[in-house]
């Protein structure tokens, strides 16, 4: 039976639950139009596709753009090979429980560094040791380290899902375990890999303490013509540094202009992979 | 029963997991030929039983299999087997139909492609040979390219012995098969069984008596002694069921008479054709 009192708990429970789910939205919806309000404006086709003049005070953040769709491109096309080794090893191959756990804590640990970190220790090891100076490989490296944890999260969660059934029945027609992760793991967890990937790319793209050492500039760079020596222009650094000359109303509007850039960049890429992800879940779920 | 030599020897086979003894030394053998049931309670390790034929007990954390198990003379745990090729080569057909997601043709040949390899003039041959094998080509004939998880329950579990089928199997293992289905997809599913029998060996882990009578020509009854599975008897169907051997099966079958469903052991017919009507 439900006796006012518990009624007027549920009651309670609705409205406290929804308030916080509410302030999430606000949260968002209060960052997005902020940048929009300030940062639309600057926004026209000169400014995406002209290079940057009088620093950054006149001209477009072309090679900004570039710089960073570069430097997360490099970053995903090393760290999703990875990712996926990394789970279908963990998964499939590995047979001590006490190891999977080692290599899922070991993730997690990963994705818990400090992401100046990763700046620092990519400098050492690639920008001096390596000696590649400042590179946009070196970058993309970098923010792939970051990006793995975020990716194999993803890809295995995606994987402890698929139907034990269907293992056992693929194995069970002789399928070798290399067979079973191409015709039944693989495709099936994909979605993960894709959602990951999305997250993570967003995450790197907005990212500038593992740039800062390893791959970005401030001016001077257009594209890269090599791997040594060639670092790049991106969006998250600009902002950073414009940010600091914030007194100047024209820095203020080319800074706003930028983060909308940036926030409007990785937007488009979770819409982009929107009706990708909602085809897997229907294919799934039907 | 025609052939001497069996194709499978089971010797003393003793599984355990962790310090829990699952099944105990359990021994027979499966002619090439005919249907080899496995009887007995729930939870006697029957079905445990049945995947250490094909190593799928190899897939389960903590399972330790002793003993052995020889497939056409040879050990199936020798080193160096190679043992995705052992599975090809006995089948096996779960309770509930495993679909993969993809066409019903891709269903069919799913293992026939990858296994052996086939080119796709012999696929498509195969696709109907297995289809048509397992009494589905006629339903399904028109539509191979349609989701196989459009089927029904009944028409998915005779794709999966579709699926087994195409890579020509030498035995089939079947766990409980019916259990989840309907008397009509039941009844194909038996019929099915009953032909197949005539050129392959198919083992049946069943705990309907009912089904094990009609289909089954040899039987083990596993029942649960001191805590683990045992084989308890073992002896052609009509014996076990007119004179069972030990007190645990005739408990066992009498159970099972005593539901009001089950007619009379002694006025029911031993030709399946006709018990067939049952349904």
């Amino acid at each position: 039976m439900i006796t006012p009192r518990k009624r007027a708990t549920s009651q309670w429970l609705f409205w406290i639950t929804g308030a916080c789910a509410l302030m999430a939205v606000l949260m968002l919806a209060g960052i997005l139009f902020s940048v929009a309000i300030r940062g639309l404006g600057t926004i026209d086709w000169a400014f995406l596709t002209e290079p940057m003049k009088r620093g950054g005070l006149e001209g477009g953040i072309v090679h900004h753009l570039g710089g960073t769709l570069i430097l997360v491109t490099t970053a995903l096309l090393i760290a999703l090979p990875l990712a996926a080794g990394f789970g279908i090893t963990q998964e499939l191959y590995c047979r001590r429980e006490s190891l999977k756990e080692a290599m899922g804590t070991a993730i997690y640990l990963l994705n818990g560094l400090p992401s100046i970190l990763f700046g620092i220790v990519g400098y050492l090891v690639l920008v001096k040791w390596a000696g590649w100076g400042k590179s946009w490989l070196a970058g993309g490296i970098v923010l792939a380290v970051m990006m793995l944890p975020t990716i194999t999260v993803a890809f295995v969660e995606r994987l402890r899902q698929v139907p034990r059934a269907q293992i056992q029945a693929a194995r069970g027609l002789g399928l070798s375990r290399s067979q079973l992760c191409w015709s039944i793991l693989l495709p099936q967890a994909s979605s993960g890999l894709i959602t990951g990937s999305l997250l993570g790319v967003a995450r790197a793209a907005g990212e500038t303490a593992p740039i800062l050492f390893t791959a970005a500039i401030f001016s001077g760079a257009t594209w890269p013509d090599g791997l040594r020596e060639s670092p790049v222009l991106s969006l998250p650094y600009h902002v950073f540094v414009l940010a600091q000359d914030a007194l100047d109303p024209e820095a203020q509007d080319r800074l706003w202009g930028t983060a909308a850039v940036l926030l409007g960049l990785v937007m488009f890429l979770s819409a982009l992979a929107l009706p990708l992800r909602l085809r897997i879940r229907r294919h799934e779920t039907s | 029963m025609t052939s001497p030599t069996p194709i499978l020897s089971v010797e003393q086979i003793h599984v355990t997991a962790g310090s829990t003894t699952i099944l105990e030394e359990a021994s027979f053998t499966v002619m090439p030929t005919g249907v080899h049931g496995l009887i007995g309670p729930s939870g006697a390790g029957k079905s445990t039983l049945l995947r250490c034929l094909n190593r799928l007990t190899d897939l389960d954390d903590g399972l330790k299999v002793s003993g052995d198990v020889r497939f056409q003379g040879e050990s199936i745990f020798r080193r160096g087997i190679d043992v995705d090729g052992l599975r090809a080569r006995i089948a096996m057909i779960f309770q509930q139909p495993v679909v993969f997601p993809g066409s019903i043709r891709d269903n069919v040949v799913f293992g026939a492609r990858r296994v052996l390899r086939l080119s796709k003039a012999e696929l498509a041959a195969t696709t109907e040979r297995a289809l048509r094998q397992a009494a589905l080509w006629d339903e399904v004939k028109d539509r191979l390219r349609s989701s196989a998880e459009t089927l029904s329950v009944g028409q998915q579990q005779r794709l999966c012995l579709a699926r087994g089928l195409a890579l020509d199997p030498a035995v089939i293992l079947m766990d409980e098969p019916t259990s989840a289905l309907d008397p009509k997809s039941t009844e194909a599913i038996e019929r099915l069984i009953l032909e197949l029998k005539e050129d392959r060996a198919i083992v049946l882990v069943t705990h309907d008596t009912q089904q094990a009578r009609r289909l089954t020509d040899w039987l083990e009854c596993v029942c649960v002694i001191d805590g683990a599975g045992r084989i308890v008897d073992s002896a052609c169907c009509d014996a076990m069921f007119d004179s069972p051997k030990c007190r645990e099966v005739a408990d066992y079958l009498q159970m099972d008479w005593q539901q009001p469903s089950t007619p009379p052991l002694n006025s029911r017919v031993s030709d399946p054709t006709t018990e067939r009507q049952n349904y």
